[in-house]
């Protein structure tokens, strides 16, 4: 069994970009995984249709930074909110705008506990702000053109199969050698993809 | 990628020799405790005024209170004693220890009625703890004496013309107080005896019906457990001050009480592991779930806190803020109350954010040893008060040595309660489940 | 007893069941697998994708039409309210929140049950949660969008609302933030938005699925871009599981702050029946109970009606019926403990509010709440009611009901009865008070099955892991079996 190769309709001096290799199941991905990180890829990933337990030690992934995202914007949003509603309702600081304090029902312009609801109301708001806009910044979406999107059998990426794919930035990429390495490694299918 | 399972035989799983040391050491606190109350309190004065309390008569202590920053004025009646007792660090101490107890109790039940399984490796210890029961039932007998309510409880001798607490009489009366004390404890003790009980009969038979059946009966038992520690809270803590009245207050007592049981369990468990018991039964999983459960419930008691403080503080109604006046008018009293923000929820709060903090031993002795410190200061800011209005900041050597003493028993209690059964419920099907649970 | 030997051996469950009962039945040390057996990733895929690929039943047909009748009697009434003014209600002079604030508490508390499911039992790990936290979230979604519709309406001049948010205007003036009604703003607001990223957010990956199976241009187009271009790479499920985590993490507090919140309007003011210290906790859990009533009436038809039966099974109902059942007596205990504080306090007018509730001329409504919220739950003591499908359908009702009335009950007592017996007047709702209630019901069903029409129903991903967990535990349970075993018998190296 060779690698297929697909190849982009309109390209003019197509060129490999990708290795697609599909795997039946998590359990052959998981050693596969271990072997290609062994290998030294650096530029390589796993697709599985869930997150696959124990995979982010088989492929050797570091720890997220996304917790320090969002601790950093929820206290931008707790300090920013209170230091919100002090200016507008109890200063007349004009800084951009004009703060306004005015008095209902005698009571006090500036008084902790009647501040914290919103107070608490915008950190969770700009925490989850950091940890969904974080996420896809650190995961580099929206991003519609990949390469992946060339191969039918990758639609079942999705569903219910398991792909290692090894990018042309990888220090180690040859598409022949790596198809055969991935083949050897037990994979149903390997395809290479140009562009 | 879970752990291959421990053999549980091969585990050191008895406290064996460490139950002598552990009532040799409770006993020398005890003694230690009651030899420092005795002589201290003697220094202090503290048993000059054992007899009936004559607060009744009316002008003595209405005069005292007026003169203090407190809000009775001259002549009015007031719900709450102002003059100080021993009996009120002893109803501190042993509030402190029972909310640990009733922990413990809710802890078995919830296990029991969710199925839970990571908890299986630590439920013995619970039910262990929760035997201690017995132990408050004796503790609470002094305050429980015509003697001992008279200088904790207006409403047994109320202030003449005290409409207020007439209106209550029919609730608030001896009698009737006594039956429900007895009535909370009964419920108490029966459910934690049995659930233990049970539970210790399936070490050596395994029946798994056991299981079932301690499931099937345990949601009966949280409804008891629910209205018991509610009233209990409202009898024990909350007629201090007859007047006052707060609907939250129950859960308030038991967002307490299972933070600090939780904060006990891991010293247990950290302290059986530093003699060598449980050592791989009880793997940094199970610390870690027990560090988020002290994490969870010190949000959730801030929550409850802060619920009650707000919707109390923002309507001001003179009938209900009086009791925070009270808490806010002396600027030491001021102080404690910025200890219960700060202390008890945003120092604890940050620290148990992470994960490694909870996982190591040392960080989550610390953070445990802090958590029942902050809880002690919590009962303490419940009960002192009351006396003189908040006028005066009543703090004596007292305090500490009576909670020595009672922590010395409750020492004891515990290690009479644990030896001679295993440390782990070892019969339970679910404790294979338990010795191999990882968090994701 | 017939029920305890159930549990302790499959086969001997009495014959009265449906075989769907099965996998409710556990043996004490073993946890029987959620997903009914025979599923695997590609099912999971083909019976959920299986609903929005194929053309529109006559049923969705048919209950797309009645809910877009209903919402558009809202098209109308709403366009008279604003332009003719909130007379149109029943308000009147001492009971100024009529409807309008009953509809809002009741459908923000419906607005609860998703993040439940998918935040507090995500960090519980309940992994049952994983078949219905999908339509959970979106039911979340979408009652809260039917609440915030209230308070909009509610303010009189609708073109003002604006003003209810800190943006700059002419006046120069900035929203009282002493006020709990702006707190609301920002806690409901808040609440709909981190709602919908989280709800937005555990869809991707299945929209991804749906895009990949796409045939037609417009769907592959629609789908490609809702998806964001998910590849499913392990670097990005990384971060997104630790998101999600996050995420769970933020909403649990959240959820327990929105109704808190709500439940400060009330609280904060010193309306007999309102001021009362427990009302956060209380209004939290009436919400959650409430909002999983609601998922019941609409996961049980669904799962049938889209064929989902052995994604979410009776194990998974019957969970939610215990949840509701816990939080029903929640609610039980909140008003034992009101109505004695209401005596214990002393305070007459707060003794009269609650008698008043009781007997007085609202007291049809309080009995409606009582036995609707208190009483009908305890059916659920009974397995056998519990696992039974038109008797959770009834109750979720009942409780649907029984929860507004809780709402009515709280608002319109109290106003129409407070400390001027010379100013009490009864409420009486008039029919545009109706038509629009029936219309934010008709704007929910009719959000609802466009949702079940081109979304995914379930969670495929989170449903296709808790699969692979199920025969990680099966390989392991055969591998550890000697050792467990060893483990039950009588200790004897006691040391």
């Amino acid at each position: 069994m060779t690698a297929n190769i697909i190849t982009a309709s309109g390209a003019r001096n197509p060129e490999p970009v990708l290795v697609l290799a599909e795997f039946e199941t998590p359990k052959q991905l998981m050693s596969a995984a271990e072997k290609v990180r062994d290998g030294g890829f650096n530029h390589w990933d796993c697709h599985t249709p869930y997150p696959v337990h124990g995979l982010d030690q088989a492929m050797g992934v570091r720890p997220t930074l996304l917790p320090w995202v969002v601790l950093a914007a929820g206290a931008t949003g707790c300090i920013g909110g209170l230091a919100m509603q002090w200016f507008m309702n109890a200063t007349d600081l004009s800084i951009l705008f004009i703060g306004y304090p005015y008095l209902v029902s005698g009571k006090p312009f500036w008084s902790i506990p009647a501040n914290i609801p919103v107070a608490f109301e915008l950190t969770i708001l700009l925490s989850a702000f950091g940890a969904f806009f974080g996420m896809l910044i650190f995961n580099g979406l929206p991003r519609f053109h990949r390469p992946h999107f060339r191969s039918e059998r990758f639609r079942r990426a999705t569903d219910d199969r398991f792909f290692i794919a090894i990018d042309k930035r990888d220090r180690h990429f040859d598409p022949e050698s790596n198809a055969a390495f991935l083949e050897g490694l037990g994979a149903n299918s390997v395809e290479v993809i140009e562009e | 990628m879970a752990h291959t399972p421990i053999d549980i035989t091969t585990e050191n799983r008895s406290l064996g020799t460490l139950a002598s040391g552990w009532i040799t050491a409770g006993a020398l606190l005890a003694v230690i405790g009651v030899l420092g109350t005795l002589l201290l309190g003697n220094l202090e004065g503290a048993f000059e005024d054992l007899g009936p309390a004559h607060h009744s008569s009316g002008t003595e202590g209405a005069a005292a209170e007026g003169h203090s920053q407190g809000p009775g004025g001259h002549g009015e009646s007031h719900g709450f004693i102002s003059e100080w007792s021993i009996y009120h660090p002893y109803l501190v101490s042993a509030c402190f220890f029972l909310t640990i107890t009733l922990g413990a109790l809710f802890f078995v039940l919830v296990h029991h009625i969710t199925r839970a399984g990571w908890s299986t490796a630590l439920r013995r210890i619970a039910e262990g703890i929760s035997r201690n029961f017995v132990l408050m039932l004796i503790l609470f007998i002094p305050i429980l004496m015509p003697g001992g309510m008279d200088h904790l409880y207006k409403w047994l001798n109320p202030d003449p013309g005290d409409a207020l607490i007439g209106v209550k009489e029919s609730y608030l009366n001896y009698d009737w107080f006594l039956i429900r004390i007895a009535a909370y404890f009964v419920i108490w003790i029966g459910v934690s005896t049995y659930f233990h009980r049970k539970s210790v009969a399936q070490d050596s038979s395994g029946d798994e019906s056991l299981t079932v059946h301690l499931g099937a009966l345990s949601p009966v038992a949280v409804i008891l457990f629910a209205l018991s520690i509610t009233f209990a809270a409202f009898d024990l803590l909350m007629s201090l001050d007859a007047h006052w009245f707060s609907t939250i207050f129950g859960v308030y007592i038991f967002a307490g009480s299972v933070l600090s049981f939780h904060a006990v369990l891991a010293l247990t468990v950290l302290w059986l592991q530093s003699r060598g018991r449980l050592t791989r039964a009880v793997t940094p999983e199970h610390l870690q779930d027990v560090g988020k459960m002290m994490f969870a419930f010190t949000v959730f008691w801030a929550y409850i806190a802060f619920s009650q403080y707000m919707l109390i503080w923002y309507a001001n109604i003179p009938e209900e803020t009086v009791w925070y006046l009270r808490r806010q008018s002396t600027w030491l009293w001021g102080f404690w109350g910025w200890l219960m923000v700060l202390g008890h929820f945003l120092v604890p709060f940050l620290f148990l954010l992470s994960r490694h903090i909870k996982r190591r031993k040392t960080t989550l002795v610390v953070g445990a040893i802090w958590v029942l410190a902050m809880h002690w200061c919590d009962m303490y800011y419940l009960v002192m008060p009351q006396i003189n209005g908040g006028g005066e900041f009543p703090f004596r050597m007292l305090d500490v040595t009576i909670l020595i003493a009672m922590g010395g028993l409750y020492l004891i209690g515990m290690a009479l309660a644990l030896r001679g059964n295993s440390l782990v419920a070892e019969g339970d099907p679910k404790l294979p489940e338990s010795l191999v649970f990882e968090n994701v | 007893m017939k029920d305890l030997k159930g549990f302790i051996n499959p086969n001997l469950t009495p014959g009265w069941e449906s075989p769907e009962t099965l996998n409710t039945w556990d043996k004490p040390g073993s946890r029987t697998p959620l997903i009914g057996a025979g599923n695997t990733d590609a099912t999971v895929t083909e019976k959920v994708c299986r609903v929005i690929e194929g053309p529109p039943t006559i049923g969705w047909i048919i209950f797309f039409l009645i809910s877009a009748s209903a919402l558009s009697l809202l098209g109308i009434l709403v366009p008279y309210l604003i332009f003719t003014g909130v007379g149109v209600w029943g308000v009147n002079n001492p009971v100024g929140w009529g409807y309008a604030i009953v509809n809002f508490v009741f459908w923000v508390g419906i607005g609860h049950a998703g993040t439940l499911i998918s935040a507090i039992l995500f960090l519980f790990r309940q992994k049952w949660r994983t078949s219905i936290n999908r339509a959970a979230e979106a039911m979340t979604i979408f009652a809260v969008i039917c609440a915030g519709l209230f308070p909009g309406i509610h303010v009189g001049r609708v073109w003002f609302a604006y003003w209810m948010f800190p943006i700059p205007n002419q006046m120069e003036l900035w929203p009282n933030f002493r006020s709990p009604l702006l707190w609301d703003v920002f806690a409901v607001g808040t609440y709909f938005t981190v709602s919908l990223l989280f709800w937005y957010m555990g869809m991707l990956p299945d929209l991804a699925s749906v895009r990949d199976r796409a045939k037609e241009k417009i769907r592959k187009v629609a789908y490609s871009v809702l998806s964001l271009g998910w590849t499913g790479s392990n670097r990005q499920w990384h971060n997104y599981e630790r998101a999600y985590l996050l995420l769970a993490a933020l909403a649990t507090p959240l959820v327990l702050s929105v109704h808190s919140v709500v439940s400060f309007d009330f609280a904060i003011s010193q309306v007999p029946g309102w001021h009362s210290t427990i009302f956060p906790p209380y209004f939290v859990a009436g919400a959650i109970f409430s909002g999983f009533a609601m998922v019941m009436t609409l996961v049980v038809p669904a799962r049938h009606l889209f064929g989902l039966k052995d994604v979410i099974t009776m194990r998974h109902l019957e969970n939610m019926n215990k949840i509701i059942m816990v939080t029903g007596m929640i609610v039980g205990y909140a008003y034992l403990v009101e109505f004695f504080i209401a005596w214990y306090s002393g305070n007459e007018v707060e003794k009269f509010t609650f008698l008043n509730r009781a007997l007085g001329p609202y007291a049809w409504a309080y009995w409606i709440m009582v036995s609707c919220n208190v009483l009908t739950p305890q059916i659920f003591w009974f397995k056998k009611m519990r696992t039974n499908l038109k008797v959770m359908f009834i109750v979720s009702i009942f409780v649907n009901i029984g929860m507004w009335f809780e709402r009515f009950v709280i608002v319109i007592s109290s106003l129409a009865n407070d400390y001027l017996p010379s100013a009490w007047d009864y409420y009486r709702p008039t029919i545009v008070d109706v038509g629009i209630l029936i219309g934010s019901f008709g704007l929910f069903f009719t959000l609802f099955s466009l949702f079940c029409r081109f979304l995914p129903f379930v969670a495929m991903y989170e449903v296709k892991g808790v699969i692979a967990g199920q025969e990680h535990a099966e390989r392991q349970e055969e591998s550890a079996g000697s050792s467990t075993e060893e483990g039950a018998s009588p200790a004897t190296a006691m040391t």
